[in-house]
């Protein structure tokens, strides 16, 4: 059991917490705009331009949210989860895709469960805000 | 167990973009007035928090069930993840192993799937956001056993497709923004009817 009236399960769940987040895109000025927004609401950001980037990262020990554009040259989003996980690289991280499609990429079958939210650019600074701080309540640890 | 001690159950099918919507729903719940089963396509070391959050939003009891565990009146439970979970007898949960469905284990389509009929169960089957056809079954196997059937408003889904297969299947009856499939949840079995009697909301075939 999880939790049962009356019972205080505050201490397991963290409004407050700022995880780490990574965004990966090909295009520099999203990551710039991106970093800057999340910055400002007090998440520590670190960018890569491409999937390959994103691997090193999380090789190099990178926990937290990862913000992972879809359509990139060489290795798209899909592929990167994919390398994500034969690497065993997914158990520290929750992943978000960004997409400027308006619809969403049959690529994604098979992948449901490793894929906690879907974002259409553009959006708001203050909705990605928001959702980044729900992100960061499922790494509270 | 006697007649009048059948579990109500509702049985709530997510994918991308879910959790946020359940929690959204679990804070307009006010009572849990069935066995809630809640099937989120989830890595399975995100479902204990997913279930922390809902009970911190509805105060319910939330239960990751095990092989054997009964269904009650009252308490979420949370399929745990890498496998499918499905009703025995429309009682009892068991587990299995079996390949992907729709890409996904858990799969929706198994869970509402495994409802049978025959027991008289109040039943209602709730479809949210995500990618692919997982749930659109499930949803017209309920319809067909008599139950209340749902899907989210794909106008407020990060992804909408699973709503909208379950919406060509014919079957769904309501299409709700989630604080109206909250409602529903409220108002579920409170006056002994199920089906297109239950709400003053509009059903889906007639909104065009």
């Amino acid at each position: 059991m999880i939790g049962h009236p009356g019972k205080d399960t505050a201490s397991s769940v963290s409004s407050d917490t700022k995880e780490r987040v990574m965004i990966v895109d090909d295009d520099r000025h999203i990551l710039v705009a991106v970093k800057t927004v999340l910055n400002e609401a007090g998440f520590p950001v670190e960018m890569a331009e491409s999937g390959h980037e994103c691997i090193h990262l999380l090789k190099a020990g990178f926990t937290g949210v990862v913000l992972l554009d879809i359509m990139m040259p060489e290795v798209d989003g899909w592929d990167t989860i994919r390398a994500i996980n034969n690497e065993g690289l997914g158990d520290n991280i929750l992943i978000a895709m960004l997409t400027a499609k308006n619809s969403p990429d049959e690529k994604m079958i098979g992948l449901q469960e490793y894929v906690f939210d879907y974002i259409t650019k553009p959006f708001e600074p203050e909705e990605l805000v928001n959702k980044v701080r729900l992100y960061s309540k499922y790494l509270s640890r | 167990m006697k007649a009048g001690d059948l579990c109500p159950i509702i049985v709530i099918g997510s994918s991308t973009g879910g959790p946020q919507i359940l929690e959204e729903i679990f804070s307009g719940v006010v009572r849990v007035p069935a066995a809630i089963i809640v099937v989120q396509h989830l890595s399975p070391s995100f479902v204990p928090l997913l279930g922390a959050h809902i009970h911190q939003r509805c105060g319910a009891p939330v239960v990751i069930p095990s092989e054997g565990d009964s269904i009650h009146t009252g308490t979420v439970y949370l399929a745990p993840g890498g496998r499918h979970l499905l009703l025995r007898n429309n009682r009892v949960f068991r587990f299995s192993d079996a390949e992907k469905l729709h890409g996904v284990r858990p799969s929706i389509d198994i869970t509402m799937g495994s409802i049978h009929p025959g027991t008289g169960n109040l039943l209602m089957g709730i479809l949210l956001t995500g990618m692919g056809e997982d749930g659109a079954t499930g949803i017209d196997h309920i319809r067909k056993l008599g139950g209340v059937t749902i899907v989210q408003d794909p106008v407020t889904c990060a992804i909408r497709s699973m709503p909208l297969a379950a919406i060509a299947t014919g079957s769904v009856e309501y299409i709700l923004p989630p604080g109206a499939i909250a409602s529903m949840i409220n108002k579920f079995g409170q006056d002994g009817t199920q089906s297109s009697q239950l709400s003053t909301e509009t059903p889906a075939r007639e909104k065009k």
